[in-house]
């Protein structure tokens, strides 16, 4: 029995040794690049380990590799290398990728210059009514439409405008406008950008809806205006968009990356948005304005304004950057940011939280649409004409 | 020394039914005696081991005894169950806070053996077999992430098994299986935006069928498969039989969908308690 023995022991080792090798992976949070090449292994394989739409985006990544090597291979055999071919060729690294979060930042290590290039940089502008938001000229002619009253103005980094419109009888529209998300900062901040906000939302905007036009009895419909807002501090969405919901605002379900395979998620787990102490009872009409330039937290806040009952959004359909990120959490969700652009020669900004609607449906890279629909018209601006604000109170005003 | 002991004296006389159960106390009380003697502390595994090796050859010579035709076929089949334990490996590559641990689970089916000599036999059957795995994170940020998964594998195990002993006997088996990943379940805690939003803590709990994704799981299931059981012919028709086994998986269970992939194999154990018929 024994000559039967050892030969199957050996084959059992054998057999044993069938299973794959380990490999040996670098982190690409922080790697230390000395060329060309490695930087580009070190950008490529961050993304293939920790971007978070692999499931669905339909760039062959590997193929992409395949391609783009042998041109930084190549950067490393010579002298001079342009911004321009760096540029170039990471261009086409992400060019296609779903993420319009994603910004990929990185030195030419001969010139020493910076640059970045992002998926989106093509997508959105290709699209037909793609346009630049003409926030100043349309302020204009906010302060000048009949009957408005309190046209305030903040200073500071994000600008922040509100005003009384006129509404049906006695009543008015209280609008607001803010051209990104960090009014929070503003408030502690105690910056000149608060006091519009405080008329708004009342003395004290951080804990909601007070003693502000939002919850005055005079005011009968809010408009709030995210044309051209760049999105910014997740925590505003509850403290000043969760005020204007009566109650829990369920916007769907959302989703990290729980490994480094391209496929490895967490469950989805409900994605819901409180609002404060002090809200609206939802007797209020409330209408959102979305452009094309409406990105990220102006994205969440139009799905937040579809799920609330009396509330639409009226526009167009969004940038598609609707699945946030937190910096410093790529060793936290093995997704998101990652690299030093300062110390690595690298830095790649992308999103980290998956984010779907109720029915599953993701908006990232394809954008928010309006209930809505109403195009920017570039010449009834010329001829001193709002035709997205004239639609909202139009709707306000006539119920359609 | 015991056992031997044991041998003689059923040689010197041969038992009946009551003898072999007075011979079996006689000799278990005096195997005490002698291990009480010898002042060995801490062997009472061993002195456990004796006293179960002895109850296997008292029922071994009952057997004989009643049915002296030991099998009366080359096939048997039946059924066992037990508990499986499964480690997954995984290279978690620099993602080092993830932390996979074994869990347990159940492993139930058929069996069904052929004996083509005394010493020789295949052993096969069609079994389900939990391959059950945690994860949970140690990253200071997050601590509350866990999932518990349960994962639910048809097996058909074939192995050659070589075994020493008559009617009690102390077997070693070495072969392969194919399998398929049936089903899965997953509970646990996630991160949610919500938190990030809200600061509530709140629904993160998940408790699910697991989806299966047709692009990364491999749901074929292939190894290894080897072990160590004792079986025991108790009366004519019947043997039972107690097994340790594993099951050491071959193939990844992600098909190969990218480049650098990180493999990630189960490994499962299994005890299990079965009982056949000779055909």
């Amino acid at each position: 029995m024994k000559k039967y023995i050892l030969p199957l022991v050996a084959l059992l080792l054998l057999l044993s040794s069938c299973r794959k090798e380990k490999l040996e992976i670098v982190n690409p949070h922080h790697r230390r690049v000395d060329n060309f090449t490695q930087q580009f292994e070190a950008v490529w394989t961050g993304i293939d380990y920790g971007y978070l739409f692999w499931d669905r985006d339909t760039v062959d990544w590997d193929a992409r590799h395949d391609e783009l090597l042998p041109i930084f291979q190549d950067f490393d055999s010579r002298r001079n290398v342009s911004d321009d071919e760096v540029a170039m060729a990471y261009q086409q690294l992400v060019r296609g990728l779903l993420d319009h979060h994603m910004q990929v930042s990185v030195r030419n290590l001969l010139t020493g210059h910076e640059f970045s290039v992002d998926p989106a940089i093509f997508e959105v502008p290709s699209r037909p009514y793609y346009h630049y938001t003409y926030l100043y000229n349309q302020i204009d002619i906010l302060k000048s439409l009949p009957g408005i009253t309190d046209f305030t103005e903040g200073t500071g980094s994000t600008r922040v405008y509100t005003a009384l419109l006129p509404g049906t009888g006695d009543k008015k529209i209280a609008y607001l406008r803010f051209t990104n998300f960090y009014l929070t900062y503003q408030c502690y901040g105690n910056y000149n950008g608060w006091l519009p906000l405080r008329k708004f939302f009342g003395n004290d905007p951080i804990n909601g809806v007070t003693d502000g036009w939002a919850g005055s009895d005079d005011v009968e419909a809010i408009i709030i205006d995210v044309r051209g807002n760049g999105g910014g501090m997740l925590q505003d969405l509850r403290t000043f968009m969760g005020a204007l919901a009566p109650s829990r605002l369920d916007l769907g379900y959302s989703r990290t990356k729980e490994g480094l395979g391209r496929l490895d998620y967490s469950a989805w787990t409900p994605f819901f948005i409180d609002p404060p102490a002090n809200h609206l009872d939802g007797s209020k009409k409330i209408v959102l304005l979305t452009d094309v330039n409406s990105v990220s937290c102006s994205e969440i806040t139009a799905l937040m304004v579809q799920a609330i009952p009396n509330a639409v959004v009226i526009g167009e359909r969004t940038y598609g950057a609707t699945c946030p990120l937190i910096d410093g959490g790529n060793d936290m969700l093995y997704s998101g940011v990652f690299g030093d652009l300062e110390k690595y020669g690298y830095y790649v900004y992308t999103s980290n939280f998956d984010l779907v609607d109720k029915n599953f449906y993701s908006h990232e890279g394809v954008g928010v649409e309006p209930d809505i629909e109403c195009l920017f018209d570039i010449e009834a601006l010329a001829d001193g004409h709002d035709n997205q604000l004239d639609r909202a109170l139009e709707f306000i005003r006539s119920g359609k | 020394m015991t056992t031997k002991l044991h041998w003689r004296s059923w040689e010197a006389s041969p038992p009946t039914i009551a003898n072999n159960l007075l011979t079996y106390l006689r000799m278990n009380a005096k195997n005490s005696l002698i291990y009480l003697r010898m002042n060995i502390k801490g062997i009472i595994l061993a002195a456990v081991l004796c006293s179960a090796t002895s109850a296997f050859c008292q029922t071994e010579s009952l057997g004989n005894r009643l049915f002296p035709a030991q099998a009366v076929s080359q096939w048997n089949a039946g059924l066992a169950g037990g508990i499986s334990t499964n480690t997954i490996d995984i290279d978690v590559a620099y993602a080092s806070d993830l932390r996979y641990a074994s869990s347990n689970g159940f492993n139930a089916g058929a069996t069904v053996a052929y004996h083509p000599t005394g010493w020789l036999s295949f052993n096969s059957g069609v079994l389900m077999v939990q391959k059950n795995w945690s994860l949970s994170r140690h990253n200071a940020q997050v601590t509350s992430v866990k999932t518990n998964a349960t994962n639910n594998y048809i097996a058909l195990p074939l192995a050659m098994e070589i075994s020493m002993g008559r009617t009690f006997k102390v077997c070693g088996f070495f072969g392969g299986y194919v399998g398929y990943w049936l089903s899965g379940h997953r509970e646990g805690k996630s991160l949610s935006v919500s938190y990030l939003v809200s600061g509530a803590s709140d629904d993160m709990n998940y408790d699910e069928d697991y989806q299966f994704n047709t692009v990364r799981d491999n749901r074929f299931d292939a190894g290894l498969t080897y072990g160590v059981a004792l079986r025991c012919d108790v009366a004519r028709l019947l043997q039972i039989s107690a097994e340790l086994r594993w099951y050491y998986g071959l193939t990844d269970l992600q098909k190969n969908y990218m480049e650098n992939l990180l493999p990630r194999y189960n490994t499962t154990r299994t005890i299990s308690l079965g009982v056949s018929y000779w055909l």
